[in-house]
């Protein structure tokens, strides 16, 4: 299955608010921590919610994790 | 590894093998021509609480570090996967049950007549035991493709 493109800067994030791990920001949403790698990782697309409270966690607006990569046009 | 998966895992092992026992001795059974329907009433029974006990220990204990996993709901990663596995499983065992009718209306008499004993009683045991293998090898499928998607997702 082909990666989304979406980049994201969780891990950056995460390292900027204390060396924040996987599990304490999975616990403050939510999520597991193995949900978080994958989202982390480029190989799984949280949903719009998790998305914003991802972005709430860190303070910043939401495209500041989650980044559009835009595809060159096909033919 | 995450503990949705395993606890997929402790599915799949623990319904293999107590599961399998089972249902290997109501092969044997309609091998030897001779279904015990209440010693195999009793197995169910045992084998139902073996399952459920096995099943509560060993989630417990794959939840021992981190007690709050345990009966924790689904993410919405785990949602997904769940939802792709059951897309396949439910339909199979669906396909299984019309199967598994479509025998019993097309060969019933001729099976039931294997078992001069108890012809009556032995065809409603294989029947629901037939119903009983559908349920458990499509459960054990959709376990086993949830391991395949979490070890995909690394």
């Amino acid at each position: 299955m082909a990666a989304p493109p979406i980049s994201n800067t969780i891990r950056r994030l995460r390292f900027d608010h204390d060396e924040m791990t996987q599990q304490e920001l999975a616990d403050r949403i939510g999520m597991t921590r193995q949900t978080i790698a994958a989202i982390e990782q480029n190989k799984y697309s949280p949903s719009l919610e998790a998305a914003f409270r991802i972005a709430e966690v860190f303070g910043v607006p939401i495209g500041e994790v989650f980044q559009w990569k835009a595809q060159p046009p096909k033919g | 590894m995450a503990f949705r998966e395993k606890t997929a895992w402790i599915a799949v092992v623990t319904t293999l093998v107590v599961w399998g026992y089972y249902f290997s001795e109501v092969w044997r059974g309609v091998g030897a021509r001779a279904l015990d329907g209440q010693a195999l009433w009793t197995l169910f029974l045992i084998c139902m609480g073996i399952t459920v006990v096995l099943l509560l220990g060993l989630n417990l204990f794959a939840s021992r570090r981190r007690l709050k996993d345990f009966g924790a709901g689904p993410d919405e990663l785990e949602k997904q996967l769940e939802g792709s596995a059951a897309r396949i499983a439910k339909p199979l065992f669906e396909w299984a049950v019309l199967g598994i009718s479509a025998a019993a209306l097309l060969w019933g008499r001729e099976f039931a007549a294997g078992f001069p004993a108890d012809p009556v009683g032995s065809f409603a045991i294989v029947m629901a035991n037939a119903l009983l293998l559908a349920a458990v090898a499509t459960n054990v499928l959709a376990e086993i493709i949830v391991i395949i998607r979490f070890r995909v997702l690394g």
